[in-house]
């Protein structure tokens, strides 16, 4: 009587949480965020996009941070993440799968969209980051930190590392690839409603200006920026 | 204008300030009205919930933390360390509450450093007390690192430092003892505890079963922490966690089918009685349901699956505890018992108290540190295969309808259990009512032999003592004479020495040979003495 009692309470109290984590999760208020919602929404100054000094970054936009253990993990950069703007959806890895450098490692969704990743090494996913899954948004004030996607157990790490951009290198190219999304967003057709100052004006981009182009942009935008590998089709 | 800072507070905060208000007012009563006032305790029954639950779960949840440290620190299992801290902080703060729990429970509260001076070394509480006391000890002095280091002590840091090693293998070493102790409490009461829990190795099985639920608890406890912090999970530290489960609870439940099938009890599994459907229930839920989810990789590795699984093994746990204290003393003590809201509001505010202390506590002190990532050394290395194909059947889906068909089936048996419950309750007090058949009972009364003391200096001549002819044989009762006057004296046949004047006194022959009650000491010599 009293063990069932007791048990019946505890798996209560467990469906209660549930349920207000399921009601939180609702309201899109992500519970104890260290960072707080901005009030509005930033205007975009892409030369603030910033990489820490001892992550390797990836022509596909995704960063790799290596761990004593021989660990890595991964997760993709400032600049998709503040040019993708929302979130849907995180396409995860299964744990145990094994990827090689330029297969599609993980992908994201918006309306429907999708732009897949690529991975930057070859090697077994250890673990990936249960948060993204449910609240996609996670992250995305830091993506280096809390946005962390997967850890990759690394197979022939130090040749891939190669390929890899890291420091002042880095950098330049992060530099390179701001200026070259800014003409690829003076090429695209922009809604009118989003047409306030322009870049002629002096004007910056808001966060998320993805969110306003159209499939065959976003398409564009996977290819050229992403790399996406061809299975992004499938 | 001005901004008030002050913010709505969650749920789980008001929730948290309600049952704190109702402890506080049922403590009140507690100590002021007394046990009885405040709980549905009574002589027949006089162990509930706060023993059941509060006393025995609670340090049962401390059971991670030896388990852990001594993977770590004497086996050397390194990778596991980052782990260890948080389980260091449960284990503490579950024993500092049994402790709480305890001042509660006690009959006079005010006496629970009795075992400390006055020691009684053939009780079982006595082993439990010291347990208790010591284990907090170490547990507080292995917990104190990360209040040192939060208050950049240097020294006292490199004094625990050192003592590390010995610390933690004291504290393997009591905490086993206390865990198997705690089932060993239920040893002394073989007629009244339902022969389905009670056996012989009943402290075995609360130690096996401390450690699976140890494991559990680390599992558990990183997903709460997660869930508070949204800090990174271990996932493939806790998976690794999942199989020692699964290993040690296969060896309990061979052992148990062992013990039952040894005492031949094993039929009255399937029963349907009250007893039979909660054991059932229990080992459904707490045994072989974890077994089977975790023996599958895919849910041992998998989110969702391990925190159900761990859940599964928390209740089955605590519902054995429950049914070893409440369930299976019920039928005997022919009184039925459930905890009054009291009781039931103090219990759930000393868990609340343990939530907020363990929140409270990683919030302020590096109880996860910084470095945690980079301790992380040789992970496991998950097997080189391609997981590529998509199973029948989505992994969240699979453990919904694995555990939930447990989890159902055991609340089935249980609910099933509750309907015999009545009956079970009403044979036995019709039993109680009828006389007591002393006539039957005296049939097997044996009697020690006799004891012979031997002729002192200055005495007519040895006596020998006979238990037979001391003995009121229309209601036979050791205590008489066995509660004081002869305690010492060891029905050995031999004592070696009889100091003729001590025995005459009024604490031994004297007390009954006083020319009243019997005839004295003083009159006929040969009456006893037999040259």
């Amino acid at each position: 009587m009293v063990a069932f009692f007791v048990i019946l309470t505890i798996i209560g109290f467990i469906l209660v949480d549930s349920l207000v984590q399921w009601a939180e999760a609702r309201q899109g208020r992500a519970p104890r965020r260290t960072v707080p919602h901005p009030e509005f929404a930033p205007v975009l100054a892409l030369e603030t996009v910033s990489v820490p000094a001892g992550l390797f970054l990836d022509e596909g936009h995704t960063w790799v941070r290596l761990e004593p253990s021989g660990r890595t993990l991964i997760g993709m950069d400032e600049f998709a993440r503040r040019v993708i703007g929302r979130v849907d959806a995180v396409e995860l890895p299964n744990v145990g799968s094994v990827v090689r450098r330029g297969d599609p490692l993980f992908a994201i969704t918006q309306n429907g969209r999708r732009a897949v990743f690529r991975a930057p090494l070859t090697g077994v996913v250890s673990a990936i980051n249960e948060n993204l899954a449910r609240l996609p948004e996670t992250g995305r004030m830091d993506p280096y930190e809390e946005g962390w996607v997967c850890a990759l157990k690394p197979k022939d790490l130090a040749a891939h590392l190669r390929h890899l951009f890291v420091a002042e290198e880095a950098r330049a190219w992060l530099r390179w690839e701001i200026e070259r999304f800014k003409e690829f967003l003076t090429l695209r057709p922009m809604p009118q409603s989003a047409l306030g100052q322009v870049l002629q004006d002096g004007g910056q981009w808001a966060e998320g200006v993805l969110e306003m182009l159209d499939e065959a942009s976003w398409e564009e935008f996977a290819r050229t920026f992403l790399r996406s590998p061809r299975a992004s089709a499938e | 204008m001005t901004r008030w800072s002050f913010r709505r507070p969650s749920f789980w905060q008001l929730v948290f300030a309600v049952i704190l208000g109702a402890g506080l007012y049922s403590t009140v009563v507690r100590f002021t009205g007394g046990l009885g006032a405040s709980t549905a305790l009574s002589d027949a029954f006089p162990w509930g919930l706060w023993v059941g639950f509060d006393v025995l779960c609670g340090v049962a949840l401390a059971a991670g933390g030896f388990t852990l440290s001594a993977v770590v620190y004497i086996f050397n299992i390194e990778r596991f360390r980052p782990i260890i801290r948080p389980t260091i902080l449960t284990a503490f703060l579950g024993y500092v509450l049994v402790i709480v729990a305890l001042l509660f429970d006690l009959g006079r509260p005010y006496r629970i450093w009795h075992p400390l001076v006055m020691w009684n070394p053939h009780s079982v509480m006595f082993e439990v007390a010291w347990c208790v006391m010591l284990y907090t000890t170490v547990l507080a002095l292995e917990f104190s690192p990360m209040v040192f280091e939060r208050l950049r002590l240097e020294r006292p840091l490199r004094i625990l430092h050192a003592l590390t090693v010995p610390l933690v293998i004291l504290g393997v070493i009591l905490s086993t003892l206390h865990q198997s102790s705690l089932g060993s409490l239920y040893l002394i009461v073989p007629e009244k505890l339902h022969p389905l829990w009670y056996s012989p190795l009943l402290p075995i099985f609360f130690f096996i079963s401390a450690i699976a639920l140890g494991c559990a608890m680390t599992i558990f406890e990183s997903f709460l922490s997660y869930r508070a912090f949204r800090k990174r999970l271990e996932i493939d530290l806790l998976s690794d966690l999942g199989k020692v489960i699964v290993v040690t609870l296969a060896v309990y439940l061979v052992l148990k089918v062992q013990d039952l099938a040894g005492r031949g009890v094993l039929s009255r599994v399937l029963e349907p009685t009250y007893e039979g459907r909660m054991f059932l229930a229990e080992m459904l839920l707490g045994v072989i349901g974890p077994i089977l989810l975790l023996s599958l990789r895919r849910i041992r590795t998998d989110h969702f699956g391990l925190f159900v699984s761990a859940v599964l093994v928390v209740l089955g746990f605590i519902m054995n505890r429950l049914n070893v204290s409440i369930t299976g003393m019920e039928a005997s003590s022919g009184v039925s018992y459930f905890p009054s809201w009291t009781e039931l509001s103090v219990t759930l505010m000393i868990v609340a108290l343990g939530f907020a202390l363990f929140g409270a506590a990683a919030k302020y002190l590096p109880v996860f540190p910084e470095t945690e990532r980079l301790l992380a050394s040789s992970l496991v290395e998950p097997p080189a295969v391609a997981v590529l194909r998509r199973p029948w059947i989505g992994t969240t889906p699979l453990v919904l309808i694995l555990g939930g068909l447990f989890f159902i089936g055991a609340m089935g048996s249980a609910y099933s259990g509750l309907q015999h419950r009545e009956r079970t309750l009403a044979a036995v007090s019709t039993r109680e009512e009828s006389e007591p058949q002393i006539a039957e009972g005296l049939k097997h009364l044996e009697v020690p032999p006799d004891v012979t003391f031997p002729q002192g200096e200055a005495s007519p001549g040895p006596v020998i003592f006979r238990h037979a002819s001391h003995l009121n044989w229309e209601r036979p009762d050791c205590t008489i004479c066995h509660h004081e006057p002869f305690r010492l004296l060891k029905a050995s046949g031999s004592a070696a020495s009889s100091p003729a004047r001590d025995l005459h006194d009024e604490r031994h022959c004297g007390r009954c040979h006083d020319g009243r009650t019997s005839f004295s000491v003083k009159e006929d010599c040969t009456a006893c003495h037999r040259p």
